[in-house]
């Protein structure tokens, strides 16, 4: 009786220490660079404010918000909200096709590849050639959430886009690393006298600036710490009107004015607060955002706060019953 | 005041049975209690920390998925809870006093309905848990369907339960009854729903099926309600996928929301008919 005792012990002591073992080798292999900090949960973004005739003094007096941000719905509406739902994330390798076509083209670029995609494959600018001239591979994140467009109104019951991505790279200097062969490659096919000129009128060469201000707009997200990993890919990328400040990146850009767009990173490492600021500083279009976690957890502490209560209560009594 | 102290003198007994069937059972109360939790946690949580497992879109397909188990364990909770109620009387011989303290109707209604708030309890806990992960993901989302859902479960609950009374009334003990019900409501009515779909197709919806009715907890869930409600794959032909060949698979996904509430409450009302005249002509 005691050999089996001992023996199941044994065992699930063994077990035990493989399952922790297992979570503390994990723990540091994950340590050694930086870490992801999505989790599975919605975020709600409202427009808390947009001056339009701000906007238009000193952004862009034909298009408004929505229209020059690409942003979906009623965004440039002061009210309107809208929101994102984190659903998983998957282990993902880019190589240099990958990142051409999804992180470094437009999408006027892109489309200009898939019409001219015969062309490029016939002067030998294909997927195997592309990415045997630079083998690079970059590690990722790729997350996918579902997102609600921007609404004054109630929302609708499913999402507008199930498949929004999140791209967060797992070392924050191959953001340098695409860009670098990404033009490199654009360089050889502008300089390549067997595409036709108009075609080449349809790609141009990115700066780093450009570069992150799109890749912002294109799912961007951040590993943990934020601001380390803000500040070394600001830096890796060698922007010049770009500064990282805490989880915050700031882009200093040129309208009918001079004007700075703040875009912050919370702790989940996906987008926080988006501002748009004039020279004076004064606050032209604000989205913020918000979740409802503190909900929650105060109903589920006062649920466990109710049941310990309950349980106290009935241990009590039947002591002083038994008494 | 004559006529109060008759009404008080009525529902007291029935009163005082509710509570000490619920201190009787209480054992199995904790039991399915620890299995709602465990249920709710693995679904709602751990199930949804494996990053690469992808959250549903929205709330209500979150509910959806996570009800995929509220059917077996609303079965086997009736099938425990509810299997004694009458056969436990004949079984200890109570059943046969000539002259009982308490009247007898009133006895096995009072189990009844103890019985019927624990497990009642059980699947609005499920709910509540569920809701609070669902919340946890998804914010404040308030929608309508899942009162409906909460509505259709509380009712397949209780058809369950007149199903297992019905079998209470005439098996001998509670275990027989226990194995009985449970090998109808989980084998049974699935092997009969299969042969008939396989034979029948589209033509006979299988709304004899307590399982198929139970179906509508989750469907009801679904915008828009599934329709058509009969759905048939072929397989074996040069279309994609193997399709369009003379091979098929079909299968039902639901009663309609009218016929389904309709049959829950016919169910109901005939098998505790019958339960009532067994066990009057049992105890003659």
């Amino acid at each position: 009786m005691m050999k089996r005792r001992m023996r199941l012990s044994l065992l699930s002591l063994s077990l035990l220490g493989i399952i922790f073992f297992g979570t503390l080798f994990t723990a540091v292999s994950a340590s050694a660079t930086y870490q992801l900090g999505l989790i599975k949960s919605t975020e709600e973004y409202t427009i808390i404010q947009y001056d339009d005739e701000g906007w238009k003094a000193t952004i862009d007096p034909i298009l408004n918000a929505k229209e020059f941000f690409q942003f979906q719905g009623d965004a440039n509406v002061a009210g309107a909200k809208s929101k994102q739902t984190i659903k998983g994330w998957v282990d993902q390798t880019y190589t240099t096709y990958d990142a051409l076509l999804s992180l470094y083209f437009s999408i006027s670029e892109y489309l200009a590849w898939n019409i001219y995609q015969v062309n490029f494959t016939a002067a030998g600018y294909n997927e195997t050639t592309i990415n045997a001239l630079y083998p690079n591979t970059y590690d990722a994140w790729y997350g996918v959430s579902a997102k609600w467009w921007f609404t004054e109104g109630e929302y609708e019951e499913t999402p507008n886009n199930t498949a929004n991505p999140i791209i967060i790279m797992k070392d924050p200097s191959d953001y340098k690393s695409i860009l670098d062969n990404c033009n490199a490659l654009i360089n050889e096919i502008l300089n390549d006298t067997a595409i036709n000129m108009i075609i080449k009128f349809s790609f141009l060469n990115n700066t780093a600036d450009e570069f992150l201000w799109q890749l912002v707009f294109y799912g961007f997200g951040v590993a943990q710490p934020g601001a380390d990993y803000l500040g070394e890919v600001v830096s890796d990328l060698t922007c010049v009107n770009t500064t990282a400040s805490g989880s915050t990146l700031t882009f200093e850009k040129t309208g009918v004015t001079d004007y700075t767009v703040e875009v912050s990173y919370g702790s989940k490492g996906t987008l926080s607060t988006f501002v748009v600021k004039d020279v004076l500083g004064d606050i032209i279009y604000e989205i913020t955002s918000s979740n409802a976690d503190w909900i929650f957890f105060t109903i589920l502490i006062s649920v466990i706060a109710c049941s310990v209560a309950i349980i106290t209560y009935v241990v009590v009594r039947n002591r002083k019953l038994k008494k | 005041m004559q006529r109060e102290e008759t009404i008080k003198d009525g529902i007291l007994p029935i009163y005082d049975t509710i509570v000490f069937e619920i201190k009787m059972q209480r054992k199995k109360f904790y039991f399915f209690f620890l299995i709602t939790i465990l249920i709710v946690a693995l679904i709602g949580y751990f199930l949804v920390l494996i990053p690469g497992y992808l959250l549903s879109d929205t709330y209500v397909d979150f509910f959806s998925g996570g009800l995929a188990f509220i059917e077996f364990l609303t079965l086997f909770a009736a099938c425990l809870f509810f299997s004694g109620i009458i056969c436990s009387e004949f079984d200890k011989r109570t059943g046969f006093i000539v002259f009982p303290k308490i009247n007898k109707y009133k006895l096995i209604l009072g189990k009844y309905i103890g019985n019927l708030i624990l497990v009642i309890s059980i699947v609005a806990i499920y709910y509540f848990l569920l809701g609070l992960f669902g919340l946890w993901y998804y914010g404040p989302v308030i929608n309508v369907r899942i009162l409906y859902s909460f509505g259709f479960a509380v009712l397949y609950v209780i058809m369950l339960s007149s199903f297992v009374t019905l079998f209470s009334s005439f098996m001998k003990n509670i275990n027989v009854t226990i194995i009985t019900t449970l090998i109808i409501l989980l084998i049974g009515f699935g092997i009969a729903d299969q042969i008939v779909t396989l034979v029948f197709k589209d033509a006979f919806e299988p709304l004899y099926s307590l399982a198929y009715l139970g179906n509508l907890i989750t469907s009801i869930l679904q915008n828009p309600f599934p329709d058509p409600r009969y759905v048939e794959f072929s397989f074996g032909g040069m279309g994609p996928g193997g399709m369009g060949g003379d091979f098929s698979f079909g299968s039902w996904i639901s009663p309609s929301i009218e016929m389904g509430i309709t049959l829950f409450v016919v169910y109901i009302v005939v098998f505790f008919v019958l339960a009532a005249y067994l066990f009057k002509r049992r105890q003659l």
